[in-house]
């Protein structure tokens, strides 16, 4: 079992466990209770009339031009907002905390001193962020689910995996990101801080860049777009926007533990 | 180089940004010794400890661990070693036996037959959360966790710290009972008299060097004894000064008193001049010694 063979991870989840459970319960009850306000404005008229007097660049960047449609409304609110809102304030609590936030405590040295490998105790810890984060993007996926069979709404299950893995993908981004950043310095504000600031500049670059004149590159350079911009729960699977993520985390991940071998644990 | 030690660092540095924490310490120590590293908080005892166990990594010199760096044995090498660490931080949520047993499974189970056994010889509450503990109950968990895989060298930072008396009794005893079963023991301490019974050498650490390294014996030597002498007239302090080995002769009416380090056949033959009416020599106490190294700026006097 995970408990004998990863000793470090199982710890950690065992640690986060309730809290963990609180989180997932949270985001499946406000996931439900958006979706289920959709059928009475979302697919009115009233609701597109609204969005007709609004500019069109500020509907673009709200992610609201397909409001209208089950799918539109599910993926502007619950996967364009909340979801991914409260994925992005565990994950970079969590991030930060696995490593920095511990070794700052100090709690991180009696694990150190044992049997275990500085790559090896890393590893597993990004490990249990990445468990968490599944367990909350599922429970999100879960309460979508129940409400578009309840509701009976037009959405494709296929669409929404594609919306969730998305939604995992983006949290395990910047998650390991602040992770990252914490394992190679040692200091959860650096990894907590650098993480916001990276956080707020892509969804500036998602939502504000296309606007401006000759600025519809800074919607490719930025991980709000590889998960939101083409719109998984409409178009389905966004394959190189999953790649962007996923190559983010393969460098930073790595990088950052190298240099946590190598370098001084913090008292 | 032999295989013979336990523990051997030569001249290391550690440096911290521009402070130098540790300016060439060397030590050694053999299979199966108790050794007392000593010094005052702030000396480097903590930061040459943490380098023994890979959490630090030292500027400069070598270090070697039955034979193997730190840093090269990694995890295997810390296998066999226990830690207490000076500055022990628990995970306040978790239960106390709950969380022994999984720093147990990081050492693939070694030590979870004995978690209980030594709870119970400590009176530890297994089954409370950590932060619910007192700062003694705490202790006692960094002490199970040390203890229980019987390692082959136990490194205990100010073990004792925030134990009442009895149990730095019966943390004594279990370090009598590790070394009767050829462990080694590194303790750490900023008083003298937590290591002096049992530890058979003693190394005094102060500003990241190495004072003195020397046996409990020779430390009692260089501590040398006070001498009282009682006589029927007063006496000079000059005959008495000018005698080698002796130190800080005092004579008061019929009274002289002096420190003498060595052997007291001249002060005892200077004496019989005279007619002594009373006597007492007693051996200084260890811990003057040691505030005596500390408070001398430049290494330590030779006692003499």
């Amino acid at each position: 079992m995970a408990v004998d063979t990863l000793p470090v991870f199982a710890g950690v989840l065992r640690e986060q466990r309730r809290s963990l459970i609180v989180w997932a319960g949270a985001m499946f009850a406000v996931a439900a209770f958006y979706i289920s306000f959709f059928p009475s404005f979302g697919s009115t008229t009233a609701m597109q009339d609204v969005i007709d007097t609004m500019p069109k660049g500020v509907v673009d960047a709200l992610g609201y031009d397909q409001i209208a449609t089950a799918a539109g409304y599910i993926g502007a609110t619950v996967y364009g907002l909340l979801g991914p809102v409260l994925i992005l304030v565990f994950g970079v609590s969590t991030g930060a905390r696995l490593i920095a936030g511990e070794e700052e405590a100090g709690s991180l040295e009696l694990e150190l001193a044992h049997p275990v490998g500085r790559m090896r105790l890393a590893g597993e810890r990004w490990l249990a962020v990445t468990v968490g984060l599944t367990f909350l993007a599922l429970s999100v996926a879960a309460a979508s689910v129940l409400l578009i069979a309840l509701l009976d709404l037009d959405v494709e299950l296929g669409n929404l995996l594609a919306m969730t893995a998305g939604l995992f993908m983006f949290g395990l981004t910047f998650s390991s990101v602040a992770f990252a950043i914490g394992a190679a310095t040692g200091r959860r504000a650096f990894a907590l801080g650098g993480t916001a600031a990276l956080a707020v500049m892509g969804y500036l670059a998602h939502a504000v860049g296309p606007q401006l004149s000759g600025g519809a590159w800074m919607d490719d350079i930025s991980p709000f777009g590889w998960y939101l911009s083409n719109d998984p729960l409409i178009n389905g699977w966004d394959f190189g926007g999953l790649a962007l993520m996923a190559a983010v985390i393969a460098v930073a991940v790595p990088a950052a533990v190298a240099v946590f071998a190598r370098r001084d644990l913090g008292t | 180089m032999g295989s013979e030690l336990a523990l051997n660092a030569q001249e290391l540095v550690k440096n911290y940004g521009k402070t130098r924490a540790l300016k060439g310490v060397t030590l050694e120590v053999e299979k199966g010794e108790v050794f007392g590293f000593i010094g005052p908080n702030g000396a480097g005892k903590s930061t040459t400890i943490r380098i023994l166990l890979d959490l630090l990594r030292p500027t400069s010199g070598r270090v070697e661990v039955f034979g193997q760096s730190p840093r090269q044995g990694g995890p295997e090498l810390r296998s066999r070693i226990g830690y207490l660490p000076g500055e022990l931080v628990l995970p306040g949520r978790r239960k106390a036996g709950e969380y022994l047993y999984h720093l147990s499974r990081l050492r693939k189970g070694a030590g979870a037959d004995m978690i209980e056994p030594l709870a119970k010889r400590f009176t530890l509450d297994l089954d409370k959360t950590i932060k619910s503990l007192s700062k003694g109950n705490k202790q006692k968990v960094g002490l199970v966790q040390a203890f229980m895989h019987r390692p082959e060298l136990l490194v205990l930072d100010e073990p004792t710290s925030g134990l009442d008396p009895l149990l730095q009794q019966e943390v004594i005893a279990m370090v009598h009972e590790s070394t009767a079963q050829g462990s080694t023991v590194f303790m750490s301490s900023h008083v003298l008299s937590e290591v002096e019974e049992i530890a058979a050498r003693i190394g005094i650490l102060r500003g990241g060097l190495m004072l003195d390294v020397d046996s409990i014996d020779e430390l009692r030597r260089k501590a040398g004894q006070v001498v009282e002498l009682r006589f029927s007239t007063p006496v000079s302090a000059g005959e008495f000064s000018r005698i080698p080995g002796v130190s800080e002769v005092v004579a008061k009416d019929h009274k002289v008193n002096l420190l003498l380090h060595g052997e007291p056949n001249a002060v005892l033959k200077t004496a019989a001049r005279h007619h002594v009416t009373g006597w007492s020599a007693k051996d200084r106490d260890l811990e003057e010694l040691f505030l005596d190294f500390y408070r001398t700026e430049e290494v330590a006097p030779d006692g003499r």
